[in-house]
């Protein structure tokens, strides 16, 4: 790693998930890119800490951790579903203390803040959450069917599932920051995905793949390909 | 003590990961082992039988530990 770090990138995990996920995708990223992976509280190296209650108290917690880890002003975030909407609420509470804003956004598999999902899903029984799960094409289920393991990812997951149910959207926009959008072209959670330009001042450019919610699988050194290339726009 | 248990979930990695790895340490970062979430959750039942401790259900996960050590100090947390 450079002495001099020139461009951060912060990733927030997705749904039920550690932000571990995004192990494998770190030695993609240019050299002069330092990832850094903000996980949430409840998982992961973090499962001491308690769980959120609702979605502003995790984006008010994420939000003062990437402020602390910040050491550039080209600094990025990248979310992917839950992550998304983490990274476009983050981003206004940098705005809104004025404070240097993130260069670019890179969002994906979540279409705008307008549209709602998950509403009560945390009351879906765990068969109905595995058969969701693999309509959106999480290939191997096998986790959540396991006897102990089983239940805690699930109650990971339903935690997750009430803060996306508790988000209200911000009355206000991103001025400063540029945007760019992933999407899988049979998600359902990316319909309308144009509806972005109306929460970005600044350019917004969309890149969509073949695949479901989750074709970050089978996408994702594409989709880092185009955030190193953005990226070394802004050097 | 610690050298102990370091020893033995070495060779109860070694064992499920079926490799023969002279390198591996208490500083051993556990991604780069490959290890599959399932075949963790194998690890971590073994880890139980040989130190005969009862491990939560939220230790099963894999995102949970960075390092060898992590799982040594599990274990000792469980054991004390």
């Amino acid at each position: 790693m450079n002495d001099i770090v020139k461009h951060q990138i912060f990733i927030l995990p997705f749904a039920g998930s550690s932000v571990k996920y995004y192990n494998k995708w770190i030695t993609y990223f240019n050299e002069n890119i330092q990832v850094e992976l903000i996980e949430m509280a409840g998982r992961g190296t973090r499962k001491a800490d308690t769980k959120y209650n609702n979605f502003d108290e995790a984006a008010s917690d994420l939000f003062k951790i990437i402020k602390n880890k910040v050491n550039t002003e080209n600094f990025y975030i990248f979310g992917h579903s839950l992550g998304a909407i983490l990274a476009y609420e983050i981003s206004l509470k940098f705005q809104n203390e004025e404070l240097n804003l993130p260069k670019k956004l890179f969002l994906s598999g979540r279409t705008s803040p307008q549209y709602r999902f998950h509403e009560n899903k945390e009351s879906l029984s765990s068969d109905d959450i595995i058969n969701e799960l693999q309509m959106l094409g999480v290939e191997d289920i096998t986790i959540y069917k396991h006897p102990r393991a089983g239940k805690y990812y699930m109650s990971l997951l339903k935690s997750d599932y009430n803060l996306v149910n508790t988000y209200c959207k911000s009355e206000i926009i991103l001025k400063k920051v540029d945007g760019s959008i992933f999407y899988g072209i049979a998600d359902p959670f990316s319909i309308d995905i144009d509806s972005w330009q109306d929460y970005f001042e600044k350019n917004l450019d969309i890149y969509s793949f073949s695949g479901s919610h989750f074709y970050i699988n089978d996408n994702f050194r594409n989709i880092i390909e185009i955030i190193n290339n953005n990226i070394i726009v802004f050097n | 003590m610690n050298n102990e248990i370091e020893r033995q979930i070495i060779k109860i990695l070694k064992s499920k990961l079926c490799i023969d790895c002279e390198n591996l340490s208490k500083d051993t970062i556990l991604y780069d082992l490959n290890i599959e979430s399932l075949l963790f959750i194998e690890i971590i039942v073994s880890i139980e039988i040989e130190f005969e401790i009862e491990l939560d259900d939220s230790d099963l996960d894999f995102a949970s530990y960075e390092t060898i050590n992590d799982l040594v100090n599990c274990v000792l947390i469980h054991k004390s």
